[in-house]
């Protein structure tokens, strides 16, 4: 039997991910887990699941999905305008699909990464305790051309409906709000002056972290003992440049920790493209 | 307490950090603290894991916060007494064949190939921590004699078991990825595998030394291992 969801066309980087692979950083494996953890938890809700539950990841340019059941869905996040048999369809709403219909995208209009929830349970591959697809951990590091996936516990309701109000400030809020990093203090004044006074631009970026550039920065030469960084963790680089870690970054690093992400911030990072044009700014403590 | 630091990172994670330069005892200090902690706190806490003089909880907000836990931390009985350890044995393929940066490190560090073997095979390495990538080994222990500044420019793709030698570190790439280490050797064991649970044979903690093996003997361990009949070895 074929699965419920098949990906005609995976888009961009589409990737199965749910809140994380805890407990086996010690092993040297990133944590990884949904980019924007609020809109996938959000479209989790919408359909019944559990919010920890592993969603579609969307980035971008989205996938092509046939169903292959009747099926709830949910899509919170991004505005990629979904479709579905070529008719627009509304972001965070619980749906209902019928067996044959194709869910397509379009324009990426607001945000960068969509959440696509399935009411009940996605037959994917769980690898530590995890269902995050990441490189040389899962079999795929993420969704490919003509992929099927099942699901288990289809829990499809005709008739019901539900949907949430996303403040679009989330999408446009040009803040990030930080705690002091670890190395905070080896920050000099004209350093503080850049990251707090000036705007910051968003460089390249992936799942691993956003680079974060203010050509007025100053460098530096400071290493440091190689060391535990999270997600969320902003590190300076010699050349002056703050790169902001993300889901998928590395354990450990060199570079000084000067800032942390709030985790709301680091949610509001990831729905960032390349040129955003950002601010810094300290967190009030809890 | 022991002029351990403790900070708060975010809403769910806390560093705690020992001063002083980088040490076997730390490393087992760490490693007491790090055991007490998952024997004792495992509910609140969804992991911890250590670098050379630090150790990161990650806790769950909803159940504690920062401060509480602190006091939570304070409380615990951290034993003095060393965690077991255990030595293992590494076998190393020291060879251009498998080691393109070889013939111009012993060239630049002025050392004929049997004295880097004896050099790099004489020490017992401390596993201080994993990081960097899945079941890469941060091993304390290398012969100053060998340390080597790393490459200015680093190799795109540096193939998986290569043993390599950067700094004052030495270490094996458990996988294929980008490196600016010099490789003198390849490792034929696995350290890596996701089908075993812990994913890793060594524990942080754990000694290892690394043991010269000729072609013959490298070619044999590496059928071993894909046919699943590799027996990690005893130091």
């Amino acid at each position: 039997m074929s699965g419920a969801m098949i990906f005609k066309k995976a888009g961009l980087h589409t990737s199965i991910q749910d809140m994380g692979r805890y407990g086996y950083r010690k092993y040297g494996v990133p944590v990884s887990g949904s980019m924007d953890q609020n809109s996938a938890i959000q479209a989790n809700l919408l359909v019944g699941n559990d919010a920890h539950a592993p969603v579609v990841e969307i980035t971008v340019v989205g996938p092509t999905i046939v169903f292959n059941a009747n099926v709830n869905i949910a899509i919170v996040g991004a505005d990629l305008s979904p479709k579905l048999d070529k008719k627009s369809i509304p972001l965070n709403t619980r749906l209902i699909v019928h067996e044959g219909q194709t869910l397509e995208f379009g324009k990426c209009k607001l945000g960068i990464r969509a959440y696509l929830a399935v009411a009940g349970e996605l037959d994917v591959e769980k690898i530590m305790k995890s269902t995050s697809q990441y490189p040389q951990i899962t079999s795929d590091s993420k969704i490919t051309d003509g992929l099927e996936i099942g699901l288990k516990n289809n829990r499809f309701l005709d008739g019901v409906s539900a949907s949430i109000r996303v403040d679009k400030k989330y999408f446009n809020e040009k803040a990030l709000e930080v705690f002091p990093g670890p190395e905070y203090n080896l920050l000099q004044e004209e350093q503080l002056k850049s990251i707090f006074e000036q705007t910051w631009t968003v460089g390249p970026n992936n799942r691993m972290g956003y680079q974060l550039v203010n050509e007025l920065m100053p460098g530096h030469t400071r290493e440091i003992i190689t060391t535990q960084v999270i997600p969320g963790t902003i590190q300076l680089t010699p050349a002056g440049k703050l790169l902001a870690l993300m889901r998928d970054a590395q354990v450990t690093g060199g570079y000084p920790r000067v800032l942390q992400l709030t985790e709301l911030s680091i949610n509001i990072l990831a729905q960032k493209t390349e040129r955003t044009k950002l601010q810094f700014k300290i967190a009030e403590n809890d | 307490m022991r002029n351990i630091h403790i900070k708060s990172m975010d809403e769910s994670n806390l560093l705690m950090e020992w001063p002083g330069a980088i040490s076997e005892d730390i490393m087992r200090e760490i490693a007491a603290w790090q055991h007490a902690i998952e024997k004792n706190l495992s509910p609140i806490i969804l992991e911890c894991f250590a670098a050379y003089r630090s150790l990161l909880i990650t806790y769950d907000h909803q159940q504690i916060d920062a401060e509480d836990l602190e006091i939570e931390l304070l409380k615990l009985p951290v034993s003095k007494r060393k965690l077991r350890s255990k030595k293992w044995q590494v076998p190393v393929y020291y060879d251009e064949e498998v080691a393109p940066d070889l013939k111009k490190f012993c060239e630049e560090k002025n050392l004929t190939l049997k004295q880097l073997i004896k050099k790099h095979t004489s020490p017992l390495y401390d596993i201080h921590f994993y990081g960097f990538l899945p079941g890469f080994m941060y091993l304390g222990g290398l012969d100053d004699a060998l340390g080597h500044p790393r490459k200015a420019t680093p190799d795109k793709s540096i193939p998986a078991g290569s043993v390599a030698i950067g700094g004052q570190q030495t270490g094996i790439y458990p996988t294929t990825s980008p490196g600016g280490w010099h490789v003198i050797g390849n490792c034929p064991i696995k350290l890596f595998d996701v089908t075993q649970d812990p994913p890793c044979p060594f524990k942080p903690g754990d000694q290892i030394r690394f043991k010269s093996v000729a072609k013959k003997q490298y070619d044999k361990i590496k059928e071993e291992v894909t046919s699943g009949t590799y027996k990690y070895q005893k130091a």
